[in-house]
């Protein structure tokens, strides 16, 4: 499963530039459009045809990426864009209908379907509804040596016949192919030839029709020439297969993701606390002597936030995207939402929603973006709300700095384990409250490959890439801002101005005001703070045992970091960004002021 | 002298029988009624039928069933069923079922009948959940509302289509199967709504 929202997929390759030989002739320019199912290998065609040449489009109005870009072939300046990966262009999802939009308002020179020659008659089904726009159209035949591999060997002529338009045979992995595909779209761009006949004028016109009578058709259609055009010899499952079994297994696979979920994350802290001190004692070697207070507010706000992404970035966010763009890339992922979808049901969710989940476990911001991988809107908008009160990195720094160091590890993991349960109570309630019926999971599980080491970098990259433009702009422009309150003073008549909640419903100190107010441009701000302000790193002088509970689970539940809230703007709008917002502070606040009740009453101040 | 078993008597049988098991009562104006007969011919034949020992006929009262004339009856109906489920298989047309399996029923052995159930089994329309591991069968309804539908038939979950489960997860997780040479993952709830038949 691809996870969309950082735009894709692709993976650089290098690109042997034709450039035009006689450089006299003007040049002519194409569009290109590339379609086709997802796990086609539509973006490794893609890359392999533009190489680095290539940005990021956004449809207007619609929160979904595709990449552009362009390139020379003879004479002609070719500019290709990469369309989602999709099944059906029943303008069933946000994908299909801008695929669908884009072909008929656009209208690209020509459309290439890529199709897996692996899956041929799932794959001609949405050959067929390209077929009935009636746009000028090429074949890739694409992943032609998985498919000899699986022991399906197809007749690129034959088929071609068939559907009476261009079909050539690639592997867009190392190329092969890729060129002889360009110069057919050329022709068929410069001929303009569309596709003739077949199952053209077959639409929804005579009533009674249903669009399931449709797509039974049409999918007959298919299949019927998938069999007259492919050779298939059964060859059973190997080793790939095997491994299948086993990560879906009802016991063993819940085993396996245990142990490599578990590997993820203990590696991750490990490796990042490591990193991270390291990196932060790098910077702090160029702090300026500490004692001037205000020398050192200035470092914090200003150049704080700077290293601050930093030692966010490095030692923690880009470890963890690597490893879990690793198990996307393989397809694990896809086998964890499948074993996890029984569980996720019970709340409401499908368990795809398990993936923005895991990697909220990063950075928020990479996660709401990735809720896209949901079909619908609701369950998309519930899937980010989940996510935002993930504990990210930044707030992990909270609950190990607080709590994990001044009560021992077990109350930090059951401060976790508390936090896994209020999200899932508080989504089981958004079900309920959102109007709309619950929807299955129907999800391709695409076997089992071997991740190209570039991709995975490429993918890591795009992960990372939307939180150095999210987050790091946030860091800076927050500690700019709290430079600057601190210069005029500001600091105590907030926290005399709060005292009511913090002290009087929290039980907390006063100056936990600030440290929260802050803590949404960074919620690690929380606990480097008292360090600036007071010059004391021992945080036991400031809270008590059971200030230090209270104080995590607000951090945890409270408002999102502004990121976060930017990155819910530009994907649900304001109001539901600043909705989600002020409920998370009202909540966090209740929740608070209960927690500290609790802990008293059970003896623990 | 035993009494000969004549032609005829089993659909009196039969037609008891299925009285019997809507909780009727078997008298003879219920049976005529059934059978289409007159009264007196039905009263008649009952008669002869109570001297086989099937049927239990005192001189002021209404027939009933033996023990023995029930599971006859029984094993009647069975048949009937069995056929009834093979004619529709078969392609024969619903109007001529009915007819086909009462004619039918009277020619065939047990032995027969459980070769026939076999095949008819086999071909039944279960939900989804039920086709075992491993076994092909063909997709024979989808009961969801037309989005739904139309996102399954998208990704090849079409009436007809053949489908294989190849992994079941736990705690009423999904279902996942092979259609048209890929693997999907289904949901459970979803799975409940499609409707399938095995194949041989």
């Amino acid at each position: 499963m691809k996870i969309p929202g950082f735009f894709s997929d692709s993976c650089c390759a290098v690109k042997p530039l034709r450039e035009a030989s006689a450089a006299t002739k003007p040049k002519r320019k194409i569009r290109i459009a590339l379609a086709g199912n997802a796990n086609v290998g539509k973006s490794a065609l893609f890359n392999h045809l533009t190489g680095m040449n290539q940005h990021v489009a956004n449809w207007p109005g619609k929160t979904v990426e595709m990449a552009e870009g362009v390139f020379r072939h003879a004479n002609y300046e070719i500019s290709v864009i990469d369309l989602p990966g999709i099944y059906s262009l029943s303008a069933f999802s946000k994908e299909e209908e801008v695929t669908r939009e884009y072909i008929l308002k656009e209208k690209p020179d020509v459309v290439i379907n890529v199709i897996n020659s692996c899956f041929l008659e799932r794959n001609l089904f949405f050959t067929m509804q390209l077929l009935e726009l009636g746009v000028p159209m090429a074949i890739a035949l694409n992943q032609t040596d998985a498919a000899k591999d699986k022991g399906i060997e197809i007749d690129e002529k034959k088929l071609g016949n068939e559907l009476r338009v261009p079909v050539i045979k690639t592997t867009a992995l190392n190329g092969v192919g890729i060129w002889n595909l360009v110069d057919r779209c050329c022709e068929v761009a410069v001929e303009g030839q569309k596709p003739s006949g077949l199952v053209g004028k077959r639409k929804n016109r005579k009533s009674g029709v249903t669009p399931e009578a449709i797509t039974k058709e049409k999918y007959g259609m298919a299949g019927r020439i998938a069999a007259r055009v492919q050779k298939v010899q059964e060859r059973s499952g190997g080793i790939v297969e095997r491994i299948d079994a086993l990560t879906t297994h009802w016991f063993f696979g819940y085993l396996i993701m245990l142990l490599v979920m578990g590997f993820v994350f203990y590696s991750i802290f490990t490796f990042g606390s490591v990193m991270s001190s390291w990196i932060g004692n790098a910077f702090n070697a160029l702090r300026p002597s500490a004692g001037d207070a205000t020398m050192n507010l200035i470092w914090e706000g200003l150049i704080g936030g700077f290293v601050a992404g930093i030692t966010l970035v490095l030692p923690y966010a880009l470890p963890f995207y690597l490893l879990i763009t690793v198990l996307e890339d393989t397809g694990y992922l896809t086998r964890i939402a499948f074993l996890l979808d029984g569980i996720a049901h019970r709340i409401g969710f499908h368990g795809k929603a398990i993936i923005p989940i895991i990697l909220g476990y990063g950075c928020n911001v990479p996660a709401c973006f990735s809720c896209r991988i949901m079909e619908y809107e609701r369950d998309r908008f519930i899937t980010a709300f989940a996510v935002t009160m993930v504990p990210c990195t930044a707030r992990t720094v909270v609950v190990l700095a607080l709590v994990g160091a001044y009560l021992g590890p077990w109350w930090a993991i059951g401060l976790y384990v508390f936090n896994l349960i209020v999200i899932a109570v508080l989504a089981k309630i958004a079900f309920r409250i959102l109007p709309g019926e619950p929807m299955g999971l129907i999800m391709e599980m695409p076997p089992y490959r071997m991740p190209s080491p570039k991709a995975v970098l490429k993918h890591t990259w795009w992960k990372i890439k939307s939180i150095l433009s999210v987050v790091f702009p946030y860091y800076m422009i927050g500690g700019l801002a709290f430079a600057i309150a601190y210069a005029i003073g500001i600091f105590t008549p907030i926290n005399n101005f709060l005292a009511p909640v913090t002290i009087g419903w929290l039980g907390l100190p006063a100056l936990a005001a600030t440290l929260l107010i802050f803590g949404i441009v960074r919620k690690e701000f929380i606990v480097v703070l008292p360090a600036v302000l007071y010059g004391s790193t021992d945080l036991s002088s400031i809270f008590s045992p059971a200030q230090m509970i209270v104080i995590t689970i607000v951090a945890l539940f409270y408002i999102p970091c502004f990121a976060t809230i930017e990155a819910m703007r530009r994907e649900y709008g304001w109001k539901r960004a600043l909705g989600i917002a002020a409920f998370e502070t009202v909540f966090a606040v209740l929740l608070g002021g209960v927690a500290f009740r609790v802990l008293s009453a059970v003896g623990i101040h | 002298m035993t009494p000969k078993w004549e032609q005829g008597m089993d659909e009196y049988l039969e037609t008891m029988g299925r009285l019997a098991e809507h909780g009727r009562k078997t008298n003879v104006t219920a049976i005529a009624a059934e059978l289409g007969v007159a009264k007196a011919s039905t009263s008649q034949m009952l008669r002869k039928m109570a001297k086989t020992g099937l049927v239990s006929f005192p001189k002021y009262g209404e027939p009933e069933l033996t023990e023995k004339g029930r599971t006859a009856a029984n094993a009647i109906l069975r048949k009937h069923r069995v056929l009834h489920g093979f004619l529709e298989l078969i392609g024969v047309r619903k109007s001529k079922i009915h007819a086909g399996a009462c004619e039918l029923e009277h020619a065939i052995s047990d032995d027969i009948e459980k070769q026939i159930e076999k095949v008819v089994r086999r071909h039944e329309t279960i939900r989804l959940e039920q086709l075992k591991l491993g076994v092909k069968g063909s997709i024979v309804k989808i009961k969801t509302d037309p989005k739904t539908a139309q996102r399954l038939g998208d990704m090849g979950l079409t009436e007809g289509a053949e489908i294989t489960i190849t992994q079941s997860a736990p705690f009423k997780g999904p279902l996942e199967l092979s259609v048209r040479g890929t693997r999907l993952a289904i949901g459970r709830k979803l799975a409940l709504k499609i409707y399938v038949k095995g194949m041989k």
